[in-house]
């Protein structure tokens, strides 16, 4: 469970975004709409913990009970896509998800990401390079790995704008398929009106 | 275009490009073929290994090469890690030019006075210990040569620390990067963490070519370890430059000989890096990819800024050192001032104005003629050719110079035209001209070929092109380049004594011979004239910079970020 | 013409042929100091000291007003690179060479004057030369055991000279049994330059006068068979002060401006130089404190003569004889040995010259720094002995 509490995004003196408040559920999507530079990416930067000066923010975030706010970025488990996949060029497809993967057992782990790509039937692909993969296959590692780090919440900035109308299609439907299968509350920023799913709570800003 | 004027502009290109290959790569390959033909010869092997104190000398040019780069790799990435991201980095960052105009010859100079037995540091620490007579410390010329590791270390660490900034400050790099380091937060790496399990593996194999340029001047530094090296034995490299200075053939044969060994050391040593590469890598891959998410560490980023901050002083100690040194009569220990002040040395070096006029005048044509071949070339060949010159076009930077050197004083020996002031000039363009094309290459290659094909379909010729648009679109690389290839020529030591035979003497030769003579006053004035004259063109290169107005024809991040030119090399 | 006038014609030009040779001489000279004018001459020298640097600045200015030649002083960390150089030249036929004058003396005359790399002879036609003391001073035309045959010409006097710092020597050691027993009481106070420098090869001939019951063999050409026998209380000598020495004697400074600095700095308490006046000429230059004094070996101590030479392949060989005259002139010479400017003491007999010049000498004993006493000179060893000294030297003591 994701929970906003008066949060609100300045510059320089200047409101972005006003008080927010917001309680998003598991596998609950919020998105959040505006148009370029209102603040829409800058409530995801401060939501990550990862918002520089001169933009600053206030409020408080929940995550399952515990106030997050005060943590530094690799401590609140809050996982990030953005519009580029940003795989790491120089690891494998497995070695980019044992990264997420939590310490333990080599085995368990290798078959826990083995499991995962396999549940997105892209099993196969763990010796191949991110750079062998297609845009879609790579989107959807992308989204693997955010998972396999087993966040509390995830954050999305456009995360389809650069995949072309098809692949756009299947790969909304495959991210709120798996978020809804973990659990996950999500943050979407967009600004394209197709990508909010059913059900998604939508908030203006700017 | 016309095609007649396409057959001129065709031939105008390949003239550039012939031209160029002359100038630079003929001298090149018949030095070389000389200094090759010379150390082949099996009496200077036979001679070598008569010598019985060989397999020290070597032994001490490898461990020192191989510590000071090693080193060094280690203090640059703890800094980077530590400090990249911070208002700290960009003011290091900034302290980082000027530390790399001084030359390697005149800090070498002020640091041995830091830690002589009679120097600063002993002074500072006497008044603690009780010492009324300098301590029986064995720091400079130690037989270890770790004093000329330390050295070494201390110069070598700001080059790497440049080259890294301008990787990481590519525009696309530096974006990237920023990203990849907010992922591995969202997945729960610390900044450190993140350096060493992805930052360093993508960062590294990039450094390959500077740390190639480091390992090189090690093994090879004759004007540093002149001054703080060991001289019993010496290091290979000073044995070689002594023998090859000799009259005797068979010394000579045996100098070539030392500096054909020491650049096999060199192919071996890459090799083993080669080849290890890859095993270290999977093994580096495998630990960083366990999942371990270590927990962060404060006292960590507080040693690394105070290490950053002991770097930059000591060069603004040596400096100041080297100024106090130029005005000191008498200065018996462990007092902090001198007994007695004496403007003797700065009076010689006035009566000596046609030295520092020669350097001058050398380093300003070296430069000028550098810039213009660069330019040519730049202009005649198409970018794809680049990274396959670069192999050649960088050759100067990492053969061994000792070798170079030898066989282009042979080949001017033969062609009578050693000692001549031309010939002198031809070899330092030798040298300047691989920094003068690192530096001007990335302005060149970004620069919009569209406003080129505006100005020429508004009716004006090419030429007025490039005098009114282009260059000084361009002032601030074309000014770097200059500076960079003054303070290259002002450093050049080993070339200068070969192939000006002796007969011309340039700020840097006096103050090495002066240092290493042990005549304290005199070396350190003109060893930090040395230091000024780069200095000072760097300055002016800066202001140049400044007068740019948007620098619109290249990306912004290259108007301030510098670009990998490396340091001015004495080799 | 019949017999008698042919023999009294012969013995005329007899008679007068020294007259005509004198004249010949004058005219020859007058045509030198004529070709010399305008020319450039590069004098090779060491450059280890800085005043000797301001007193060649002093001579090129003189030679510049007086004889129109151009004297540029070519700094050199040893004599030994002119040498390879020249030898280099030679052996790449080259005849337009890198040096005119060189600042020489000992085991690189020998070499240069028997590898044929030298011009001349010259020396003794300098009109100057006259004014030599070639009858109190030997040395000037025997060098190291080799005759000079005027192929070069004498500029200074020098004696092995020690030097220490007052305040912390008490008791001048004035001889080597003194000498070893205060480094065992002070260890690591004293060192000597690492041979091959010249004055850490005199040293260690120094101490082998001392130490052999004969010196006969050492004047000869050196004998391979007598070598070990002859050097072997050296080496026991040596053996014992290297312990006592700075670094205890693991390594050794490159040259003597080296151990200068380090007495000035009090790292070294006792330090050792050529000129008898070095110690003098440096408290007047405020390089060393006024608390140096200057002492020798009561039993004498190894001094010789430095030399200038001519390559045989200088350019300017006039500007070079033109540059040797002026050096040998009163004038030159008198401010030479003055201890305000280099101290280094004239070749010049001063019985042989007018008494306004002799004048010129006349200065004030008793500077700070200046020897009390001065002891017998000792000639050098033959010159062939000198390679052999080092490289067994290099081979025990050189790591």
């Amino acid at each position: 469970m994701l929970e906003l509490r008066a949060v609100e995004i300045t510059l320089a003196g200047r409101v972005l975004v006003p008080a927010l408040d917001a309680r998003v559920g598991p596998g609950e999507v919020l998105a959040v709409m505006g148009a370029s530079g209102s603040g829409k990416s800058s409530l995801l930067a401060w939501l990550a913990g990862l918002l520089e000066p001169p933009l600053e923010g206030r409020g408080e975030v929940w995550l399952d009970g515990r106030a997050v706010q005060a943590l530094p970025v690799e401590q609140r488990r809050i996982g990030l896509l953005f519009q580029d996949d940003l795989l790491f060029p120089h690891l494998t497809v497995l070695e980019n998800l044992l990264f997420a993967l939590p310490a333990g057992a080599r085995a368990d782990r290798v078959a826990r990401a083995e499991a995962m790509l396999a549940s997105a039937e892209l099993a196969g692909l763990s010796g191949r390079r991110p750079a062998e993969l297609s845009g879609g296959q790579r989107s959807r590692v992308s989204l693997l790995r955010a998972l396999l780090a087993a966040p509390r919440a995830l954050l999305l900035d456009e995360p389809f704008s650069r995949l072309d109308a098809a692949l756009r299609a299947r790969m909304r439907e495959f991210t709120w398929t798996m978020l809804a299968r973990h659990g996950v509350p999500a943050v979407l920023v967009t600004h394209d009106r197709d990508d909010v799913p059913e059900g998604a709570r939508l908030v203006l800003i700017g | 275009m016309k095609p007649r004027a396409a057959a001129a502009v065709r031939a105008a290109r390949a003239a550039g490009r012939a031209g160029v290959l002359l100038i630079f790569a003929l001298p090149l390959v018949a030095g070389l073929a000389f200094g090759l033909g010379e150390a082949f010869d099996p009496r200077g092997w036979r001679e070598l290994l008569d010598q019985p104190q060989w397999p020290t000398a070597l032994a001490l040019s490898v461990t020192g090469a191989l510590a000071s780069t090693l080193l060094s790799l280690a203090l640059a990435m703890v800094l980077v890690k530590a400090l990249h991201g911070t208002p700290a980095w960009t003011r290091l960052v900034r302290a980082l030019a000027p530390m790399l105009a001084v030359p390697h010859a005149a800090f070498a100079i002020g640091a041995a006075w830091l830690f002589a037995p009679a120097g600063l540091l002993a002074r500072a620490i006497a008044p603690l210990a009780g010492w009324s007579a300098p301590p029986a410390w064995v720091t400079v010329n130690d037989p270890q040569g770790l004093m000329l590791i330390g050295v070494l270390v201390l110069k070598e660490t700001p080059f790497l620390l440049w080259n890294l900034a301008a990787l990481l400050a590519r525009t696309d790099e530096a974006a990237r990067l920023k990203q990849a380091l907010a992922m591995a937060g969202s997945l729960g790496y610390t900044r450190r963490a993140f350096w060493w399990r992805l930052g360093w593996p993508l960062v590294l194999p990039l450094l390959a070519w500077p740390l190639l340029a480091v390992l090189a001047y090690g093994l090879t530094v004759v004007d540093v370890a002149l001054v703080v090296g060991p001289n019993s034995p010496p290091t290979l490299a000073v044995s070689a430059y002594a023998d090859l200075q000799d009259g005797s053939a068979g010394a000579n044969a045996r100098g070539a000989t030392a500096a054909l060994l020491l650049g096999l050391v060199l192919l071996g040593l890459c090799g083993l890096a080669a080849l290890a590469w890859p095993l270290v890598r999977r093994a580096w891959i495998a630990a960083a990819t366990s999942g371990r998410r270590p927990a962060p560490r404060r006292a960590a980023a507080g040693a690394a800024r105070a290490a950053a901050v002991a770097l930059v002083a000591a060069y603004a100690v040596v400096i100041a050192l080297l100024a106090g040194l130029s005005v000191a009569g008498v200065w018996t220990f462990p007092s902090w001032r001198p007994q007695v002040l004496t403007l003797d040395a700065w009076a010689q070096v006035l009566l000596a104005g046609r030295t520092l006029g020669f350097t001058a005048a050398l380093a300003l044509a070296a430069s000028a003629a550098g810039l213009v071949l660069a330019w040519a070339w730049l202009e005649a060949t198409p970018a794809q050719w680049d990274g396959r010159v670069a192999p050649f076009a960088l050759a100067p930077l990492v053969l061994p110079g000792l070798l170079l050197m030898a066989g282009l004083y042979q080949g001017s020996l033969h062609l009578r035209i050693d000692g001549s002031v031309a010939a002198l000039l031809w070899v330092h363009v030798l040298v300047v001209l691989p920094y003068s094309w690192l530096v001007l290459r990335p302005a060149w290659r970004s620069f919009d070929v569209r406003l080129e094909h505006t100005a020429l379909a508004l009716g004006r010729s090419r030429t007025a092109f490039w005098w009114r648009v282009k260059w000084p679109l361009l002032a601030a690389p074309i000014a770097a380049a200059l500076a960079v290839g003054f303070a290259v020529s002002v450093a050049q030591f080993v070339a200068t004594q070969f192939i000006g035979a002796g007969r011309h003497a340039t700020v840097t030769t006096e103050a090495v011979t002066l240092a290493s003579g042990g005549q304290r006053t005199l070396g350190a004035a003109f060893a930090l004239l040395q230091a000024l004259l780069p200095l000072a063109g760097f300055a002016l290169a800066a202001l140049a910079a400044r007068d740019d107005p948007d620098g619109r024809a290249r990306p912004a991040a290259q108007v301030t970020a510098p670009t990998p030119a490396g340091p001015p090399r004495g080799a | 013409m019949n017999l008698l006038s042919r023999r009294a014609f012969g013995a005329c030009l007899a008679l007068l042929a020294p007259a005509l040779r004198a004249q010949g001489g004058a005219a020859d000279w007058a045509r030198i100091e004529q070709a010399a004018r305008g020319q450039t001459v590069r004098f090779n020298a060491w450059a280890g000291s800085e005043r000797i640097n301001a007193y060649l600045q002093w001579a090129a200015g003189e030679l510049q007003r007086r004889h129109g030649v151009i004297l540029e002083h070519v700094k050199l960390a040893d004599t030994v690179e002119v040498v390879r150089r020249v030898r280099a030249e030679k052996a790449a036929a080259r005849n337009d060479g890198s040096a005119d004058l060189v600042w020489i003396n000992g085991e690189n005359f020998l070499a240069m004057k028997r590898e044929g790399l030298l011009f001349g002879p010259f020396a003794e036609a300098l009109p100057h030369f006259a004014f030599v003391d070639t009858v109190g001073k030997p040395t000037t035309r025997i060098d190291f055991s080799e005759p000079v045959e005027g192929m070069e010409a004498p500029w200074g006097m020098a004696q092995l000279t020690f030097y220490a710092d007052g305040a912390r020597v008490r008791e001048l050691p004035a001889s080597l049994a003194e000498l070893l027993a205060w480094a065992q009481q002070n260890p690591g106070r004293f060192t000597y330059p690492r041979p091959p420098q010249f004055i850490g090869t005199t040293f260690v001939k120094q101490v082998l006068l001392d130490v052999v019951p004969d010196r006969a063999p050492l004047y000869r050409p050196f004998a391979a068979e007598a070598f070990e026998r002859v050097t072997a209380p050296l080496w026991a000598a040596l053996d014992r002060l290297h312990p006592n020495l700075w670094r205890a004697g693991r390594q050794f400074p490159a040259n003597p401006t080296a151990l200068r600095q380090m007495l000035a700095d009090g790292e070294l308490a006792i330090a050792l130089t050529f000129n008898p006046n070095e110690a003098a000429n440096q408290i007047a230059a405020k390089a060393l404190p006024a608390s140096v004094a200057s002492f020798q070996w009561k039993g004498g101590t190894i001094g010789n003569t430095h030399f200038l030479a001519i390559p045989f392949n200088a350019r300017a060989k006039e500007g070079a004889q033109v540059v040797a005259n002026f050096m040998l002139s009163p004038l030159a010479q008198a401010r030479k040995a003055d201890i305000k400017v280099w101290g280094d003491p004239t070749v010049l007999a001063p019985d042989r010259l007018a008494a306004a010049e002799r004048a010129l000498f006349a200065q004030a004993g008793g500077a700070p720094g200046q020897l009390t006493q001065s002891a017998p000179v000792l000639p050098e060893p033959h010159g062939s002995w000198v390679e052999p000294l080092e490289r067994e030297w290099q081979r025990r003591y050189g790591g």
